[in-house]
Formats: C-alpha cells, structure tokens, sequence
C-alpha cells in the first residue's frame, strides 16, 4: 500500500464564529464528491472489484476530498471536530485520529481563548498546525487598513500564534512548527468570498494585498470573483496541507508515544510506529452516528493492520469482543464497502454496537495488553441539567429513541431517567450545549419538547479531615471504619487528567502521587479504587478475613454511595476515603451487596458530615473584548453575577477582559452583555473548574435543590448515618 | 420493661409447637419475618387465623432498619414476637435484635423451631457429630463469584467433616441444587483444589417440611445431568466428608 503517502488526515479548529463551517464547506464544495475509481488510485485500495455500494449521508463524521497537486492524487481526510467551546472535550477526541490541523483566526477579532484552547489541545497530541488567517475583507471593509497597516495585523497575529506554538509545542517541534509566511504555512483570506493564498502561491499567481483592497474598494463585485478565480480558498488550503502536514507512515512515527496511554513495548505499539498493515488491528473510533439505515456507524482511524469484514475486535473500554460486519471508506460524504482498509486511513464501522466515541479496538489476541487511546475516565463533566417531555405526548417513545441516538453520538450529553418521577433528564456542559442539543432533536428528530428551567449540577466535597467512624450493615454483623478527608488539588488535577488512573500500575501510581501530590507512598501505594468523579478508596488494613471476597461489593457500594452526597444528592468530588479496619460475617448470605452498601455509606457520610462539608459550584471561565469606554458597563453586569475579573488588557482599540463567573449566574448572562454594550462585547466561554460555594448563601443552595428533589427539609446530621 | 420473643415456627405447620403458641398468643405485637425461609403453608395470614391475632408482614428492611421501631415498642411497654419459619436464630441474623434489646434492659426469650439445618443433619442419617461449618452458595454478583463456599467444603473436607450448602434466594428466585452444583463444579475447574468432584455422592433435601418433600444421596454428575426428579426449590445440600463411617455409608445408601 505504498500510496498511503498521498492520504492526509486533518481537521479544522477555531474560535467560535471564527469560520470553521464556512470554510469546511468551501473545501467541500470546491472538491465536490471523488469518485471511487480516483480515490482507489490515490489509496491503492484494491476494493473496486467490490460492488459499489453507497452509503447514507448523515451529518457527515469525516469527508474525504480528492484535490492533485503536481500532478499527483491525494486523498484528504476532514474529520468534523465540533464547533461550540462546551464541547470541547470532542475536540482532544478528533484530534487524536489526525496529523495537522487547520487553524482557523478571524483577522479582526485575532486569537481568542478557544483558539489557544484548540492550538494547545493541537500540540498537546502532536498535531500539526497550519493557519488560516480568515475574514481579510473585513480588514478592508470595517477597519479599513492601508496594505501596510494590513500586513501589519496578519503579522502580529502569526506572532501571537508563535508565541503560543513556543509555549505549548514540545522542543523537538517548535522550530519546524513554527508558523512561516515565507514558508508558506499560513494562508491569508475569506472563506466566505473563497478566496486565498499563501506568500508562495501568491507569488506565483501575481498576486498582492494591494489587488485585495481593491477588490473591496470597489462597488463591483466581480473583482472579487475574479480573486476568487485566480487564488481559490479551497487550492490554496489543499496546497497547504498537502505540503506541511505529513503522511500517516510519517507521522505515526512520532505521534504514537504520545497519543498512546498503556504499554509501550509490545508487537501492537511497534506495528503502530510502523503503521504496518501486515501488523495486529488497532483502531480509534472518534465518532459514533446513529445512521437511519445503517444503524450504529463507527468512524475512527485505523493506526495499524488492516481491517476487513468478518474480523473480531476486542473492545477496550467497553471490554468486550465484537465483529465488525462491514467496513468502509469516506468519499465526499457518503461511505462505499470497501474489503480492507489498511493503517493510516480513516474508516467507517459496521457492528460495533457496543462501542461509544473514544473506544480503542484491537486484535483480541492482544487483549490483555495494558493500553488504549483514551481511558473512559476522560468523559467530561456535564454542568447543566433539564428534565424534558415532548409536546406531543405521542411522541414521547420517539423522543426516547431520539435522545438515546443523541447521546451516543454525542458522549459529553448525559440522558438519565428519574426514578421517582419519571422525567428524563438531559445533561451537558454549558447552558448552549444543551440549547444546541434539544435544538438537534428538533432539526435533525423532529421531535419537539417542553423543557424545565435548567438546573445547575453540583458537586458535594469537604475541607478538612474526619475522625475514623464506624458503619453498620443493617443486620449489624458487617463493619467498616472508615475516615475521610479532601484530597489536594494536585491529586485531584492528575486524576481529571487521565494522569493517574483506576487501572494503571500501582507502583507508577504510588511514585507519581510521591512526587507530584506529596502522597506518603505506602498509602498511595493501596489505593485500591478511584471513581468518576474524583474519588479514592484506599485500603490501609491487612489480615482481615472475608475482605478480599467482598472488595468488589465494597467498592461498588463506594462508588454508588460517591454518586449522590449526604447534603443533596450531588454527586461527591475529591475525597480520599481511608478504610482502617472492617468486621465480615463469615457466610456470603449475610454480607450480600443490600448489606454491605449500606455500611460503606454510613461510614462514609458520617464522616463526611463532620469534616465542614460544602458544595462545590461549576465557575465559567471568560473571555470579553469591548471598546475601551465600555469597561464599566460589562464589569458592573460580572459584578451582579457574583463574577470576578481576572486580568484586564488593550488589544488594538478594544480591551479584552477575562473574567469568571459561576455557571448557576450564566443563564441570562448573553442577553445581558449584549444589553449593557448595546451588542458590542464578543466573548468566549469555557468551563474554568469547581469551586466552593460561598458560605453566605451555602445552606440556602442546598435547600433550594433538597426542595426541588422534594428531600426532608431538615440537613442530614452524623448521627442519621449512625446506630 | 418488655419480652422480645424470637420464636421459631418450624417449617410449616405441622411443626408448630404448644410452646410457640403460647408465645405467640402472648405478644401484643407480632411480627412475622418474610424474607429468611420459606415454607408451603406458613405466612401472615395463616399464622393470623392460628392463633387470632393480627400479624405484620416484616420485609428484612423493617427488621434491619426498622430497628428503632421494633425497640420504641419494647420501650413503651407492649410485648413483641418475632415469628420465623424453622429457628429464629439458626442461620438468621436476629441476634442482634436480641442483644440490643437485652442492652435496653428488656427479657428476651427464644423459642426454638425445627429448622432445616436440624431437619437435614436428622433426614441425612449422618453423624451429627461431624458437622463442620456451614455456608451459603450465593449468586454472583456483578459477575464476581464468592469462592466462600469452595473454601468452606475445602476446610471441612480436610478436617473429616460434612458441610451443610444453603443456596441464594435473589429477588424471590431460590437458587435450585443443580444451580448451586454448577457453581461450585465451576469453582472447582477454576481453582482446581481438588475439593469436589463429579463423583461425589450429595445430599439433596428439597422442600423439607412440605407434604412433597425429598431427600436423596446422589452423585454430583447425577444432579447435574438433570436425569433426576428434583422437587421445585427451596433445595438444601449436604457434602458429606470423604472418608465416611461404614455405618454412614449405608445409611446413606437408604437414600437412594
Ligand atoms: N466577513 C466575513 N465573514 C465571514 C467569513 N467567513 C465566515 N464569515 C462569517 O462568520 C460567521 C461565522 O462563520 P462560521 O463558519 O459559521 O463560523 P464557525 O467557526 O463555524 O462558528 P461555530 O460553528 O459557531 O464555532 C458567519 O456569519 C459567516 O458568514 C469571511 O471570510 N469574511
Ligand atoms: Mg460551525
């Protein structure tokens, strides 16, 4: 398959509004849909014996495009990573399965916190990046800048870029990474007009800043057009990419010690260093869509062997075999069979029902192997919660289907069930991602629903130390002594990471809670469990008859007891839970799970409650450019929300402020903002992290969601937890 | 101060005794517990017509949690029994019931019943003396297996003694004998400690006490092939040691 040096795998990442879909859709709509018979030649892919079969076109996960550059095909890859800052979590995802990326700036507005925010993620996965440097008409248009005020601004931008390569990228990339307009590796232009160019190309094909100002100089649009003719957007980028980014043979050579979590030396990492198609199957699936025909669709890049119809996989995360039914490759954005697909490519999956985005598959004879491309514990921590119906009570078991296929396609929106009241309950990570999702449900389900106000997740946590107290199990034969106290914030950084997890090596673990947490190493070194959401379990007893039968059980009722706290059925984060001595009855039948459970809990929650307990609140983080005189205005509306501001600075003529906010205060937050400026604030928001809630409204809070979750309305006391 | 009575039914009716009776007809309050065994013919209502008396279903939660509530009566002076079929105490967990209620200064009293445990060492013709440890062979949970029972048999086995198997009962299914033997084969194939084997003769008693009840020796295989007429559950097993007494060897060769 030695044409796999003509396949590139990218994506396109930006700021919001900076121009992502505006120029994805250029580069589509220019490269048209390929035909087989091209794409075959450029993939060297022998499935053209096949029957030809075509796909259904969804939301497309990945298109591939067809573009020839000094007379040769090549196959370009565009994953979809998703556009809206609360999703971010998907972008890290997408980015994996890629090699370079398309940065996308918006030449007014410059770089913003999601655009360090993806350029960071970018480099962090060894991703390489190629800017675009979008909007120039509004340079001419809106500010009118002379060519040489011009040149000026799109350089300070690449040096603000720079900086930021230099900060983020690792040594041994910085310098050929950098950003270069000799070079070539940035193209300056609108995507809406479809024009661009590198330095290089505009060389070539005669052309200047001067001529862009012209063009917009003017009343006559067709100066424009014939910009657009001479140095089309859509060449311009393929060019790009096609000379900066580098193959998948290249750069799986770098890029697997990197974006490989687990073992390192083993058959399956050398074949991936390889991309050897011969090698053993390991694959990343960066995306799951529900397609009406097809059903479930895994799209993923395949990093070593080949995959073909009728092979097992063994699923790392979901821990489990399947077969994979059918495979195929993108083309323009429809799916043909195809009979392999080697390493290097991006594929679609048939048969993977058990597979969610983020899964590792690889050969089962593998399966014992410590390893995968991203541990389930990365799932990102939904923020905002709405319980909802649909409008038309017939179409409630469709709005179940519809919001299961919501929440596979999307791993960051949570679908619960209430229990007692029946209500569904959506779940994402910002007041717009769950707009934008009951949106989708609308658009793309036809399912219209009504919604409660949204509600505002949080989470329950301690800040000191508990004395060791006793839990019974209700029969009263089990106990287990238990202390608890909060875990610093090194700990819990390392754990949101994906740094420290539940399954890796315990003397990796213990050596690095050592000497990056200031963990007593015999203690980290029993940490027998760790859960979602920032928990740990440690185990300081030894000898005591039973435990061992039961640990499973024990844990669970941990991790159960973790999900909803004592103060208001929050779930819990950031507590270390020391297990110090335990009693076990000796016959199964009475230290069943009903029995043990509880007398973890009660263990747990007594102390909990003496160790100054509070809720820790989701804190936005924000970042707001607004002309000078216009400070006060938007200061005053953060001071309302219990907003702080973090660091004022003059960006050309417009100040950029950064600021936080508590997500609970962020529900009007927009309409505000735009009120107090008269629609003159842009701004970027990202979640920032937890913070306590203070202690002048904490007991109130906790009412309020006790109230609404109809819980007594008395505060559960140690002695509830107690007998 | 009160009584707290533990009183133990026996396994249906016919085992009531005059004794339980009296205890029973004594209680201002009578609980009966619903969730350690089973028997064909007594529940609330037939223990209600009995003796006259209201009696209140008790799920384990009340028993176990209602705690507090079984002691409040204790402590405003009305008598309280608690009725299980078989023994209140064998194989049960109401002894702490009793100890707090002693603690509170109450008189407990426990009215013994014949219980399986009794009624399986007597059907089974085995040496009473050489009953080691019981245990229970439980569902997996989670898919995780409790190897407890394994060891139990393992340790009994290897001191000369016989070990009483009680089975599950998981959301009101009772654990069948060929259920109970397959997991114990599978421990078997997993831990290869040579405890038992397909060879070994087993005591099945199912349904003790009911009209209907059986008690056979057989070998492991036999159960397990299914060729056997097992009664529907509540089953109970022996696995009697290895090196058996001549004298238990044909007794249990009645069994067949
Ligand atoms: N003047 C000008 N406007 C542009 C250009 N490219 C895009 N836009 C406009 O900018 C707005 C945002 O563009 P999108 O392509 O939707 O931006 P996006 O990055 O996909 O936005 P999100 O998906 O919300 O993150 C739209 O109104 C576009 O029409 C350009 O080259 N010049
Ligand atoms: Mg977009």
């Amino acid at each position: 398959m030695k044409n796999r040096e003509r396949v590139r795998n990218i994506g396109i990442i930006a700021h919001v509004d900076h121009g992502k879909t505006t120029t994805s859709d250029q580069l589509l709509a220019a490269s048209g849909i390929i035909s087989p018979k091209v794409a075959g030649e450029a993939l060297a892919l022998d499935y053209l014996s096949v029957e030809q079969q075509r796909g259904i076109t969804v939301k497309a996960a990945n298109v591939s495009l067809y573009h020839e550059f000094e007379n040769k095909g090549y196959v370009i890859n565009l994953i979809d990573t998703p556009g809206h800052v609360d999703f971010s979590g998907r972008v890290t995802r997408s980015l994996r399965a890629l090699d370079g990326s398309i940065v996308v700036v918006d030449a007014v507005e410059g770089v913003m916190t999601q655009t360090e925010t993806v350029l960071r993620q970018s480099l962090e996965e060894r991703v390489r990046p190629i800017l675009f440097v979008n909007k120039v008409d509004r340079l001419v248009k809106e500010l009118k800048l002379g060519p040489q005020e011009m040149m000026q601004k799109l350089l300070d931008i690449i040096k603000e870029v720079n900086n930021l390569i230099d900060m983020y990228a690792e040594p041994e990339f910085k310098e050929k990474w950098m950003i270069n307009p000799t070079a070539g590796n940035v193209v300056f232009g609108s995507a809406k007009d479809k024009w661009g160019f590198s330095i290089p190309i505009a060389q070539k094909k005669g052309v200047n800043m001067k001529n862009v100002i012209d063009a917009y100089s003017t009343t006559d649009k067709s100066k424009i057009e014939e910009l657009a003719n001479t140095v089309p957007i859509h060449e311009a980028l393929l060019e790009t990419v096609i000379k900066f980014v580098p193959n998948p043979i290249e750069a799986q050579k770098y890029r697997i010690p990197k974006i490989w979590k687990g073992d390192m030396d083993n058959e399956l990492v050398k074949s991936m260093l390889n991309a050897d198609p011969n090698g053993p199957v390991v694959m990343m699936i960066t995306d799951m869509k529900v397609d009406p025909h097809a059903g479930l669709v895994a799209t993923g890049r395949v990093f070593s062997g080949t995959l073909r119809p009728g092979a097992e996989v063994w699923l790392v995360n979901a821990k489990t075999s399947q077969k994979i039914l059918q495979v195929s490759l993108y083309m323009g954005q429809f799916r043909e069979l195809a009979n392999e697909i080697p390493a290097g490519n991006i594929a679609a999956v048939l048969g993977l029902d058990k597979a969610r985005a983020g899964e590792t598959l690889i050969d089962p004879r593998f399966k014992d192997l410590q390893g995968s491309f991203e541990s389930l514990h990365y799932v990102s921590e939904p923020v905002v919660t709405v319980a909802v119906e649909p409008k038309n009570p017939k179409d409630l078991t469709r709005m179940i289907d519809s919001l299961r296929k919501l929440s596979i396609e999307d791993p960051n929106l949570h679908i619960k069930i209430n229990e007692e009241t029946g209500e569904y309950l959506i779940s994402g990570m910002g007041f717009l991602h769950v707009e934008v999702s009951l949106q989708l449900l609308k658009d793309y389900y036809g399912v219209e629903v009504i919604t409660s106000p949204p509600i505002v997740v949080y989470r329950e946590s301690i800040r000191a130390k508990s004395q060791v107290f006793e839990g019974k199990s209700p029969n009263k034969h089990n106990k287990f002594y238990i202390s608890v106290e909060p875990l610093n914030n090194e700990t819990i950084e390392l754990i949101a990471s994906g740094t420290i997890k539940e399954d890796m090596d315990a003397k990796e673990m213990a050596k690095m809670l050592r000497d990056k947490a200031e963990w007593d190493y015999e203690e980290a070194k029993r940490i027998v469990a760790i859960d979602e959401n920032v928990n740990v379990f440690v185990d300081m007893t030894s000898g005591i008859q039973h435990l061992r039968e039961i640990m499973d059980t024990l844990l669970q009722g941990f991790r159960l007891a973790m999900r909803e706290g004592p103060l208001a059925h929050e779930p819990v984060r950031g507590l270390k839970i020391v297990l110090h001595d335990a009693v076990i009855h000796e016959d199964p039948a009475h230290r069943g799970p009903a029995q043990i459970f509880p007398a973890v809990r009660n263990a747990i929650f007594a102390g909990f409650l003496t160790a100054r307990p509070t809720l820790l609140e989701p804190i936005q983080k924000l970042d707001i450019r607004v002309p000078m005189d216009l400070i006060g205005n938007v200061t005053a509306v953060l001071t309302r929300k219990r907003g702080k501001v973090l660091n004022m600075s003059q960006v050309g003529n417009a100040a950029r402020i950064l600021a936080e906010i508590p997500v609970s205060e962020s529900y009007e937050l927009a309409s505000e903002l735009r009120g107090a400026t008269g629609g003159k604030a842009f701004w970027g928001t990202e979640f920032s992290r937890w913070a306590p809630v203070p202690d002048s409204i904490l007991v109130d809070v906790i009412m309020k969601i006790r109230e609404r979750k109809g819980l007594p309305k008395e505060l559960p006391k140690p002695e509830d937890f107690l007998s | 101060m009160s009584y707290l009575y533990l009183v133990g039914l026996g396994l249906s009716k016919r085992f009531l005794t005059k004794k339980a009776m009296d205890y029973l007809k004594d209680s201002d309050l009578i609980y009966f517990d619903t969730y350690t065994s089973f028997s064909c013919d007594l529940s609330a209502e037939s223990l209600e017509e009995l003796i006259g008396k209201r009696v209140i279903p008790a799920t384990r939660a009340l028993l176990e949690t209602g705690f507090k509530e079984i002691m409040s009566h204790l402590e405003s002076g009305k008598n309280v029994a608690i009725a299980s079929v078989g023994d209140p105490v064998i194989a049960t967990t109401h002894v702490s019931l009793a100890v707090e209620a002693k603690n509170r200064g109450h008189e407990v009293v426990v009215v013994p019943g014949v219980s399986v445990h009794c009624y399986i060492i007597s059907k089974s013709m085995l040496s009473s003396y050489k009953f080691g440890r019981s245990v229970t062979v439980v569902y997996p949970y989670n898919d995780v297996i409790d190897y407890a029972p394994y060891y139990v048999v393992k340790e009994n086995r290897e001191h000369g003694l016989h070990t009483i198997v009680y089975l599950d009962v998981k959301d009101g299914k009772f654990m069948d004998a060929r259920e109970a033997l397959t997991y114990l084969m599978k421990m078997e194939e997993k831990r290869k400690e040579n405890v038992i084997s397909r060879e070994d003769v087993v005591v099945v008693g199912q349904r003790l006490g009911c009209d209907d009840e059986k008690v056979i020796a057989k070998t492991v295989k036999d159960v397990l092939e299914g060729n056997l007429d097992l009664s529907p559950p509540p089953h109970i097993i022996i696995i009697p040691a290895r090196n058996l007494h001549y004298m238990e060897v044909e007794a249990l060769k009645c069994l067949h």
